[in-house]
């Protein structure tokens, strides 16, 4: 899940058209001109599910290696951008531009890369897997970090300097805390993203046949293809029990903790701590002290890593490595460049004209869905806007509902419409629903709630209601934030495509017409480079067209005109 | 005539272009209370900054205890309008903070801050966390962190302006007798307010500063007896005097 924020939105450069040749590049550097041959192993998962706690783990295990590299990679790239003006310009308009593109898009490419840098084995997989949930976690994550440094009160920041602080201290001490709260909103966003990808990860394995990678996501996938739907219930119940534990005893004790380094120091916004943690901190007195002792550790860790690096870049014989390293990637990016030139300016096979009609296929899926999401969420959030007690009976329904990777129910979906013979265009624009819903709800739930409780009086004084009060008070108050909702909802559904349009089970491939199939069959079917680079090049540039054209001029003008503290 | 601790000759300052001070002179002599005093604008706060070594002058020169300042100036310690304390620690641990950069261990820092925060009235809330305390207690942490570092001269930047006025003027007193105190080495501070009323009450010479650019108008010495009584009639002259110089 990304987070948009007005700053991010204002902050992307004309990057984005270099974006599209850059991102041929990691095409083309991974396929080249060798033949596309993927392991095949006849390895089929083990349905029984007294594996279930194991498969659980290998999930995990993953979502923690991806995690830990989204983290030191947070950590570094903002510390390096809020730290020097290079570092921010080449940083920002960098992660800016990774945040939109569909990554799902990627995972073939991700998959023959790292599967030739393991020599074909399925550790291969593995770090594909990993590398694809990185790429859903890390940005925003590095954009919190570059913000809380970055909003350091500058008081603050010259108190430290004046008690001369310096390396691991400043870090435990200034920095590191100053992270705390932003890391961890993002980190639960960037969490619940990351299961996310790391079904759709399984399931792309899995719906394929060539390759198996053990977890919760290709278990729901294997048992819906095999049509063990009791199984797949229950793989999807072990997913839902993982993820709301999780919640429990990471998550929310977290975001209770990190409460602590906010700035306002006024006491009485300080929130309770969640039932489950008062009571560790009540009875187990050797929890507490052990999570004391724990979290001192990894913070001093942490910050000797950090400043050790910070050290590092700051001497001399750093500069000559940084020099050959940016030497390195621009030729990179210039041989890139070339190649994907080279494979552009060769005679378009026969299937590349589909590619238009295939795009604006896609295009109006995604429109209807949008149009759908709107239709229920519009109504709720504003129902939920009239008073502040609705919102809190409503949200912790919602949050439940919305913490459940949809990529885990595309299975379900897609035996249930098959079951019902239904159009495979139902399912592809289900699928896609799932995939975007949610970020148009949060955000104009968030939206509602914050209506100033004035104006909630004076819709109340006024006795609007109904369309009335829609038009008048909670559309214009909403306005910014659906926009925002809007772009990260797009954002989520161009990913949602890739897996949506075309689906394997029980043996078989069904498809519709439409950019992801065309990707699908370029890269299952045919192997073909050519197809897979136009085809991939073609999408991001119609997302970034898209964004660029449509939500960014929006934005900024809905960000001025409806805002309450204007 | 005894050394002066902190020495400034001609200070001047730019931003982009802009001059904001111009030809600063004077000196701080151990022992006294300096205040600077002038409308806002007027390059106090930088003045301060200067002094501190936290921003480089553009021309002139600034020497601390003899020597040419070119960094931090290690005299110096400096004390917030807004306090600055880390929310994150408690009132003790920021304190402690100027040692633990130093790395003191962690009991004996940690012994030296509770002790100044005694000292500034606070025993029993070296465990509290700085959105716990009021305002004013918060200063009186934010003055014992500076004093922690055992500074030859305490920098202090209208530090009562976010306190309430019966909280100012306690804690004003609080600052004039500590500058006293044999349990604190510390003898020397400049003051940076924008109330001359506070400037005459505390300080044994006041630098009346005017703006655009921000120079020194005159320096005055304010020869009044202590222990001084806030608005009492023999101050008058000497506010009536600094007005008339800084307009």
């Amino acid at each position: 899940m990304r987070a948009w924020s007005a700053a991010r939105l204002r902050r992307a450069s004309a990057l984005d058209g270099l974006a599209v040749v850059a991102v041929a590049l990691v095409v083309l550097v991974v396929f080249l001109d060798e033949p596309h041959v993927l392991p095949r192993t006849s390895e089929t998962l083990n349905l029984w599910p007294a594996m279930l706690p194991l498969y659980a783990a290998y999930s995990l295990l993953r979502m923690l290696g991806a995690y830990a590299l989204s983290l030191g990679f947070a950590l570094g790239a903002g510390y390096w951008a809020s730290a020097s003006p290079t570092g921010r310009r080449l940083i920002l308009p960098a992660l800016d531009v990774l945040q939109a593109v569909p990554i799902l898009g990627f995972f073939p490419a991700a998959i023959f890369f790292f599967i030739r840098l393991f020599h074909g084995s399925p550790l291969g997989v593995e770090a594909a897997a990993v590398f694809l949930i990185f790429t859903s976690q890390a940005w925003n994550m590095a954009f919190s970090v570059y913000e809380s440094l970055t909003t350091i009160p500058e008081d603050l920041r010259t108190a430290a300097q004046v008690s001369r602080l310096s390396g691991v201290v400043r870090w435990r001490r200034l920095l590191l805390p100053a992270c705390v709260p932003r890391l961890v909103y993002n980190s639960m966003l960037s969490w619940a993203g990351g299961w996310y990808f790391l079904i759709a990860s399984e399931i792309i394995a899995v719906g394929r046949k060539s390759w198996v990678l053990p977890g919760l996501g290709s278990y729901i996938g294997e048992s819906i293809t095999l049509g063990r739907h009791g199984l797949a219930a229950a793989g999807l119940a072990s997913l839902v029990a993982v993820i709301v534990l999780l919640d429990l005893l990471v998550w929310s004790p977290l975001e209770w903790w990190s409460g602590r380094f906010r700035y306002e120091t006024s006491a009485a916004g300080e929130m309770t701590a969640p039932p489950l943690v008062r009571a560790l901190l009540r009875r187990a007195p050797l929890v507490r002290g052990g999570l004391a002792r724990g979290g001192r550790r990894v913070g001093e860790l942490v910050g000797r890593v950090a400043a050790a690096l910070s050290h590092a870049l700051s001497h001399q014989w750093i500069r000559p490595l940084l020099a050959l390293g940016a030497a390195g990637g621009l030729a990179a990016l210039v041989y890139g460049a070339v190649q994907t030139v080279d494979v552009l300016l060769r005679p378009p096979p026969p299937e590349a004209a589909q590619i238009p009609v295939a795009l604006l296929l896609s295009f109006l899926r995604l429109l209807l869905a949008y149009a759908i999401s709107l239709a229920w969420t519009i109504p709720l959030a504003c129902w939920v806007s009239r008073s502040a007690r609705r919102a809190g009976r409503l949200m912790p329904v919602v949050q439940v509902l919305a913490s459940v990777p949809a990529t885990a129910f595309f299975p379900v979906l897609v035996a249930l419409v098959l079951w019902l013979r239904l159009d495979l265009n139902v399912s592809a624009v289900a699928l896609v629903l799932t995939g975007m819903q949610w970020y148009l709800l949060f955000n104009l739930v968030a939206a509602a709630q914050a209506i100033p409780e004035d104006v909630r009086e004076l819709a109340r004084a006024t006795g609007a209601s109904g369309f009335f009060y829609l038009r008048r008070f909670f559309l214009p108050a909403a306005l910014p934030s659906l926009i925002t909702g809007s772009l990260t909802a797009w954002g989520g559904g161009w990913n949602a495509l890739v897996l949506s349009e075309s689906v394997t089970a029980a043996g078989r491939t069904w498809s519709v017409k439409g950019i992801g199939t065309l990707l699908d069959e370029a890269t299952y079917v045919k192997g073909d480079l050519q197809m897979i680079t136009l085809v991939i090049v073609s999408m991001v540039a119609a997302v970034l067209l898209l964004n660029r054209a449509v939500w960014r001029p929006l934005y900024a003008w809905a960000s001025v005109r409806y805002r309450f503290d204007a | 005539m005894p050394e002066p601790l902190v020495s400034l000759v001609g200070v001047g300052k730019r931003y982009e272009g802009a001059e904001v001070l111009h030809e600063v002179s004077f000196d701080v002599l151990p022992g006294e209370t300096l205040a600077l005093v002038g409308p806002s604008g007027c390059g106090k706060s930088t003045l301060l900054r200067i002094i501190a070594g936290l921003i480089p002058a553009s021309s002139g020169e600034v020497r601390s205890e003899g020597y040419l300042l070119t960094g931090l100036n290690p005299a110096t310690a400096l004390v917030f309008q807004s306090f600055a304390l880390l929310p994150w620690l408690k009132a003790a641990e920021n304190v402690a903070l100027p040692l633990e950069a130093r790395g003191v261990p962690a009991v004996e820092r940690l012994r030296k801050a509770e002790r100044l925060l005694d000292v500034m009235g606070l025993r029993g809330h070296a465990r509290a966390y700085p959105r716990e305390l009021s305002g004013g207690m918060r200063q009186r942490v934010g003055v014992a962190r500076a004093l922690c570092q055992d500074p030859r001269v305490l920098l202090l930047d209208e530090p009562f302006s976010a306190l309430d006025v019966l909280t100012a003027q306690t804690l004003r007193d609080q600052v004039v007798d500590l500058l006293r105190d044999p349990a604190v080495s510390t003898r020397t501070a400049v003051l940076v307010t924008h109330s001359v009323e506070e400037a005459v009450y505390m300080a044994d010479r006041v630098v009346a500063m005017r703006s655009n650019p921000g120079r020194v108008a005159d320096v005055v010495t304010i020869d009044a007896p202590r222990p001084r009584r806030w608005g009492a009639p023999e101050l008058v002259p000497f506010v009536d005097r600094l007005y008339a110089l800084m307009t």
